[in-house]
């Protein structure tokens, strides 16, 4: 898939409070902003910390963009951190030409924990993003980062998979490595590259 | 690290609308800032406060917005330029003040930075700021972006002084709390040294006392200070006409609203047919750009957030132009193109310029959405109802509070306010949050509940409060309620900070907003002192908890319970474990104890799930924060903790 250079990406993050998703998506955003003239994030994280669904949405390209929120059914990417929630954004901001990258792994909202309401199979939501996607890539990236080290290392392979993508104009390792520098040091920053890297490989495949 | 004072004069930086503020403001060379935190406003204050060293400003985390505000205004009246900010409730509580502060005028510029939430995102009312800036007779800035942002603070500090006023800046959640590229200007400094000077005649604006008297008198220079504010506006170019010479509709809008406008007028392809007038200042109305507006076109869309502020100034400008006699077709709030409540965004303005044009515009293709909508009908993606994190000292607070009230048996409740403990209206704090208002009114509630014993009210009442929301407003009903002799229990929930917010600090502590030289005051010598009845806890020595809250709260007058530990995620406990939790399965025996899953489906921590095919419980260890409360939650001891080692 190559890019468009024409084309202002319409990027969603989405996930459950407390996964990372403001934090990657002023990852990829600070990556790009030598090479993209506009970019603007729009966060919801009032209630983020608190088990809420959080979205982040990122705009990128070099023709204006004006609002930070996405109009419904107008993006082009998606990054699930958690199954149900790329459903929930897919149904609400999908499109044919859409293109996912999601985690497979649940996070059990505590209604069902309680058993008032049923989280649903793995499979059938896998089943149903992929039929909303033109293209869809998931796995365990939450289990891939504990392989890694650390469970939220997930974000930093799920950046790896985006970039080996290249949907993102200037989303690379070397753009990626200058931003995470900025917040991480010596071991961590490591091991963030090396998940990035290991994402990076997966795209590919 | 990204340091927003270090930017370099023209460089660019992605920055939160917060961020662009807080740049703004250290570009005007403020030398005070105060505030007190709430969402989305509180990154002006961390950033500023952030950079003081750099910038050696004076930052403050105040008691509450009025007290901020008043602050503020002192170092105004000695000739700095200071700035204050708060979310919308905020202007609730420094309005008293506020009104006053109109009248009496300023010195240094002051600016008042407000930062709305439209459909209620982090709050738990979608309150307008806009319409105190005209009852109050100030001017009103709305950035419409986020370069915006930053280059409006320095417009709003040259107006204040020119016409010796406060002015506000009003923000939004979509800006304040969205990020876009913003390129940094040079940094201004003036070097004033802060003096007050009173010595003068009563009515010199520059030396006399500064106060609201003469009220008529001063209330006409008010009036005349906002007619000059048009001139400013007008001489900044602040307002703007955007688009073809007639149009057949023009969009009247401002702040993030414009930014909708813009995103609607290109996915429909409007350009040709329809301009905008895009508002910078929204009191004053700009009359002059309104009224070439009325003879560029026949019909005009209003694009606001909330209510009908600019709608309504503009039809009264529209009515009192007596040169036009044409008739325009108003659309917005009143002919219901525009809701007005709820968040209004691309979406609705776009559904508003279809309906007006008779587009039949539709934004995706058939068949996709066809199979989006099954798939939204098919129960596979379940709202997530909010809850407590893992670890958190609330959830063990309401357990027992809960549990205190059941074993009581009178039928009593908890009234509160906003906080992380607000969740105690929904099943993760068992619904034991009756009444939810501002902010430390649970406490005036209950101090009404419980004098209400001596007519027939025989319910047990109590009321919650974080340990910042003590500070800000509720000393205030506490005293109230023991001078009245009131019957009921507050709960102080103190988690060490300013948790919901982000961990600012209050006055219960050494750290302020600029260093660990603040003076702290315990809650408990306070309320003490208030003559309450005092007791501290911490929620998770789960065995004191159970035995003296429900014979505290049963006792006759006013009683407060300190419940004391440390957010889950607060600096100190983030990362860390107390212990490591294991399911000890052999004693465990699931769906055969009569517990009913009692550790699952009553107490509800994130990190503890039912296995949907053992049928018993599990630990998530990514979610886990080892707080060891479930272990003695469990009748059979079948969850076991033990040391945690806290490597890391």
């Amino acid at each position: 898939m190559n890019f468009e250079p024409y084309k202002n990406l319409n990027i969603i993050i989405t996930g459950v409070g407390g996964q990372g998703n403001v934090t990657l998506a002023r990852l990829i955003g600070e990556s790009v902003i030598n090479e993209n003239k506009y970019i603007t994030i729009g966060e919801t994280f009032g209630a983020s910390q608190r088990g809420g669904s959080v979205m982040s949405h990122l705009r990128i390209g070099n023709s204006k963009i004006y609002s930070p929120v996405i109009p419904l059914k107008k993006a082009d990417l998606i990054i699930g951190l958690e199954p149900v929630e790329t459903l929930r954004v897919l149904i609400t901001y999908g499109n044919k030409n859409i293109i996912t990258v999601s985690n497979k792994k649940p996070l059990i909202p505590s209604n069902a924990l309680s058993g008032e309401i049923k989280y649903p199979d793995v499979s059938v939501l896998e089943k149903k993003i992929k039929s909303l996607s033109k293209k869809a890539l998931m796995d365990n990236f939450t289990q891939m980062g504990i392989n890694q080290g650390h469970h939220l290392l997930s974000n930093s392979i799920i950046a790896g998979v985006v970039s080996g993508l290249k949907i993102i104009k200037g989303f690379n390792q070397k753009s990626f490595t200058q931003t995470i520098n900025k917040y991480y040091s010596g071991i961590t920053l490591e091991k963030n590259i090396a998940a990035f890297l290991k994402g990076v490989k997966m795209a590919g495949i | 690290m990204n340091s927003i004072a270090e930017i370099k004069p023209n460089e660019k930086r992605l920055l939160m609308g917060n961020q662009a503020f807080a740049r703004g403001i250290i570009e005007s060379g403020a030398e005070f800032a105060s505030g007190y935190p709430g969402t989305p406003s509180s990154e002006i204050i961390e950033t500023l406060a952030l950079e003081s060293s750099k910038t050696k400003m004076y930052v403050e985390w105040s008691i509450n917005e009025k007290t901020a505000l008043e602050t503020a205004a002192a170092a105004s009246f000695a000739n700095q330029r200071a700035v204050c900010v708060m979310k919308q409730n905020g202007v609730n509580v420094a309005s008293d003040f506020l009104l006053h502060l109109s009248y009496s005028g300023t010195r240094g510029g002051l600016v008042l930075i407000v930062c709305d939430d439209p459909g209620a995102l982090s709050s738990v009312n979608e309150g307008e700021s806009r319409h105190f800036a005209k009852m109050l007779e100030i001017p009103l800035l709305e950035p419409c972006g986020f370069q915006e942002a930053k280059d409006i603070v320095k417009h709003a500090f040259e107006l204040s002084e020119k016409l010796r006023t406060i002015v506000m800046i009003r923000s939004l959640t979509r800006l304040s709390h969205a990020s876009g590229i913003v390129e940094a200007g040079e940094i201004f400094k003036k070097d004033v040294k802060p003096y007050f000077h009173h010595n003068g005649f009563i009515l010199d604006p520059e030396n006399g006392p500064v106060m609201s008297t003469p009220v008529t008198y001063r209330h006409q220079l008010m009036q005349k200070r906002l007619e000059d504010s048009d001139i400013f506006f007008e001489e900044n170019k602040l307002n703007s006409y955007l688009g073809p010479e007639n149009p057949e509709l023009v969009i009247i809008t401002s702040s993030v609203d414009f930014l909708y406008s813009m995103e609607a007028i290109e996915e429909l392809n409007l350009f040709q047919k329809v301009g905008v007038l895009k508002l910078s200042s929204t009191n004053p109305l700009p009359e002059k750009l309104i009224n070439e507006v009325f003879l560029k076109t026949d019909s005009i869309l209003f694009a606001e957030q909330v209510l009908p502020f600019i709608e309504e100034g503009v039809k009264n400008i529209y009515a009192d132009n007596l040169s036009i006699n044409k008739k325009i077709r108003f659309y917005g709030k009143k002919s219901g193109h525009i809701p007005s409540a709820g968040e209004t965004d691309s979406n609705i303005i776009i559904e508003a310029l279809n309906k007006i044009f008779t587009l039949n515009y539709i934004n995706s293709d058939e068949e996709y959405d066809k199979k989006a909508i099954e798939a939204a009908f098919e129960n596979l993606t379940p709202g997530r109802e909010m809850t407590f994190c893992p670890g958190c000292p609330h959830r063990a607070s309401f357990f027992h509070l809960n549990n205190a009230l059941k074993l009581d048996d009178k039928d009593g409740f908890v009234c509160g306010d906003i906080g992380c403990y607000t969740l105690g209206m929904l099943p993760s704090g068992y619904s034991v949050l009756k009444t939810i208002h501002s902010m430390g009114s649970g406490t005036g509630m209950a101090s009404g509940f419980g004098v209400l014993k001596n007519y027939g009210l025989n319910q047990t009442v109590l009321s919650v409060c974080g340990d910042s929301t003590f500070f800000h407003s509720g000393i205030t009903p506490l005293i109230n309620a023991v001078h009245n002799n009131s019957n009921m229990t507050m709960v102080i929930l103190d988690n060490s900070g300013t948790a919901m917010t982000g961990f600012q600090p209050h006055p219960g502590e050494k750290q302020t907003a600029l260093d660990l030289k603040g003076t702290p005051l315990k809650i408990e010598e306070i309320t003490k002192a208030c003559k309450a009845d005092t007791f501290v806890l911490d929620p998770f020595d789960f065995e004191k908890c159970q035995l003296q809250i429900p014979e505290i709260i049963s006792k006759e007058g006013v009683k407060v319970i300190i419940l004391r530990h440390p957010c889950a995620l607060s600096p100190q406990r983030k990362n860390k474990k107390y212990f490591e939790i294991e399911i000890d399965y052999e004693k465990c025996i699931g769906e055969n104890c009569g517990c009913f899953n009692f550790c699952t489906k009553i107490f509800k921590c994130p990190a503890l799930f039912l296995n949907p095919s053992s049928k018993k419980p599990e630990i998530d260890p990514t979610l886990c924060a080892g707080c060891g409360f479930c272990a003695d939650i469990c009748f059979h001891n079948a969850i076991k903790k033990t040391e945690a080692a806290n490597e890391l």
